[in-house]
């Protein structure tokens, strides 16, 4: 079973991704603040990540930064709420597997989670 | 006695005829005078008119100077009179004439210098010439010409131009002519000059508006960008806050749809729904209201009821954060003029943005005392202090350094505290964290800050 990690400040998103995550077959763990979320995945290292842009003690991109340092190809997935920034981040497309733009549809996200671990389980299988 | 009255005859008739002829000399003598008053008269008419006719002169010298030269020719009795002008290049042209051929009036120039004109505009001092065939320094390019007169017209310290009657009569002028002649090329200077001065006001009056309504348009359309910039940045930070609810509530509704039969889960979500939805409308509620103008329905209070109750609203919070509130009501503080809603409103969210930046177990502060001319009510946090360069932006509407809140808290607190005659403004601490400080004025004509407002 796949384990993912939601990262995401509001405490009804988490509930809300956990429990369709959880029923789509994965395994969820979650993390209100990028602090945190830092801390889950030096404890283990999950799947995949879905992370939200804002977090209270630090931007989604240095978590992204961060995670980098140390973990070159764990998926994430940048959950952003305002379509325009979407253009700046061309920088970092190359470090983010997908995206989800605000409102999220849970249909979006399960579909999006499968797809980036399909695309990242069979790049490992090629290794 | 005979010879007497024999003598005295003959003696009267010598007496008669030389009385006769001193009445007739004073009859002369005062013939004379009277012609003399009489030219005056005219001279001074001439004047006269002229002066009422410069009045309206400004825009067009010419008509003036024409009107000048007909007068001239008539009370100086010459046959021919033209005004000249420098043209700057040493040269002096013909700008009216009367007596002269046309064709002639169009190629005439005379170097400075030249001539009796050219010689007046040289030294700059009238000339009068009682016969030009008698003086060949002052030979003329007229034929005919005997008599001329002419004088300088002044502007400031040059010569700008000559005024010259000529007649065919040798000795045809007096000096008196030549001190009218100065009189009237004084008043033709003049009046040049102040067209000269009023065109240079035109245009610059021109140019000025012209300047003023370039700026003007591009006044217009840095605030129009700068206020479709800033609704745009409202809108993005609205949008945020509009967008995550709309995640939770439309996420659990699906997930509601297919677990029907899981009642305690349907429950959960369902409470979360509506709760989600009610954030929305507080965000869609501060949105109006700071759209709205404030009512304020004034009452003389004390300010310890207000801070009170609004601490009591907050005390679950600030118990979960372990916070300490130091409270200082300064005894005997005077009754104030407050809309209370409105004001609690402002101190609630004062304390609120205390209780978001003081860390864990530590203290913030809410004080009331007055001074000799406000009432100040500071609430202080100890938190990271407020950056000097939000400093001005904290109060602008839709401006927040939080992740959530649509940034319109102190936005409204300062439109509430403005409609009550008072400032709120923010200082950092020494000690680290911030003090926000609401002063109201005490009593009229005071402003708040220590200000006195001028007296009406």
């Amino acid at each position: 079973m796949k384990h993912i990690l939601v990262v995401d400040d509001e405490e009804h998103i988490l509930t809300l991704f956990e429990d369709e995550l959880t029923d789509a077959g994965y395994r969820v763990t979650t993390a209100d603040t990028g602090m945190a979320a830092l801390r889950c995945i030096e404890d283990e290292v999950p799947d995949l990540v879905v992370l939200d842009i804002r977090m209270p003690d630090m931007h989604g991109l240095e978590v992204l930064e961060r995670v980098r340092d140390t973990h070159k190809d764990l998926p994430v997935i940048m959950c952003t709420a305002v379509h325009g920034l979407k253009d700046d981040y061309t920088v970092w497309d190359a470090r983010v597997s997908a995206y989800l733009t605000k409102p999220i549809d849970l249909d979006d996200l399960v579909y999006k989670v499968q797809e980036v671990l399909e695309k990242n389980g069979s790049d490992k299988d090629e290794e | 006695m005979s010879m007497r009255s024999q003598g005295s005859a003959k003696g009267h008739e010598q007496r008669a005829s030389a009385l006769e002829k001193q009445v007739k000399a004073a009859n002369r003598d005062l013939q004379e005078a009277n012609r003399e008053l009489r030219n005056r008269i005219g001279e001074l008419s001439a004047i006269h008119r002229i002066s009422l006719a410069m009045r309206s002169a400004t825009t067009n010298p010419l008509h003036l100077w024409e009107m000048m030269l007909e007068e001239a020719l008539e009370l100086l009795q010459g046959s021919i009179g033209a005004i000249y002008l420098a043209d700057g290049s040493g040269m002096l042209r013909v700008e009216t004439a009367r007596g002269l051929p046309p064709e002639t009036v169009k190629d005439l120039a005379v170097p400075i210098g030249r001539g009796v004109v050219g010689h007046v505009a040289q030294s700059g001092e009238a000339l009068l010439v009682p016969d030009v065939r008698k003086e060949p320094r002052y030979r003329e390019l007229v034929k005919d010409i005997r008599s001329e007169i002419a004088a300088p017209m002044l502007g400031g310290e040059s010569v700008i131009g000559v005024i010259n009657i000529e007649s065919n009569k040798p000795g045809a002028f007096k000096p008196s002519d030549k001190e009218l002649l100065m009189t009237l090329a004084a008043h033709a200077a003049r009046v040049w000059e102040n067209s000269m001065l009023y065109q240079m006001a035109q245009q610059r009056n021109q140019q000025l508006l012209e300047s003023y309504k370039k700026l003007s348009e591009t006044q217009h359309e840095l605030i129009r960008k700068e206020r479709l910039a800033a609704l745009g940045e409202m809108a993005a930070i609205v949008a945020h806050e509009i967008r995550n609810p709309m995640t939770a509530i439309r996420g659990f509704a699906q997930r509601i749809g297919k677990r029907l039969g899981d009642v305690a889960t349907v429950r959960k979500y369902l409470e979360i729904i509506i709760s989600e939805t009610d954030r929305l409308g507080e965000v869609l509620e501060s949105v109006l209201e700071f759209g709205k103008k404030p009512v304020i329905h004034k009452h003389s209070l004390r300010i310890d009821s207000i801070v009170g109750d609004a601490l009591l609203l907050l005390d679950d919070r600030i118990k979960s954060k372990a916070l300490t509130v130091r409270k200082n009501i300064a005894p005997g503080l005077p009754q104030v003029m407050l809309d209370e809603d409105q004001m609690k409103q402002v101190i609630i969210n004062l304390l609120q943005n205390a209780l978001d930046v003081t860390p864990r177990g530590k203290a913030m502060g809410i004080e009331a005392v007055k001074d000799d001319t406000q009432l100040l009510i500071r609430v202080t946090d100890s938190g990271t202090g407020v950056a000097p360069e939000i400093n001005e932006k904290i109060f602008d509407p839709f401006f927040t350094t939080k992740l959530h809140g649509t940034g319109l808290g102190l936005a409204m607190a300062q439109k509430i505290v403005e409609e009550h005659n008072g400032i709120i403004d923010v200082a950092n601490l020494p000690n680290k964290g911030a003090a926000f400080t609401v002063r109201l004025p005490l009593l009229d004509g005071h402003e708040p800050g220590g200000g006195r407002r001028a007296k009406a």
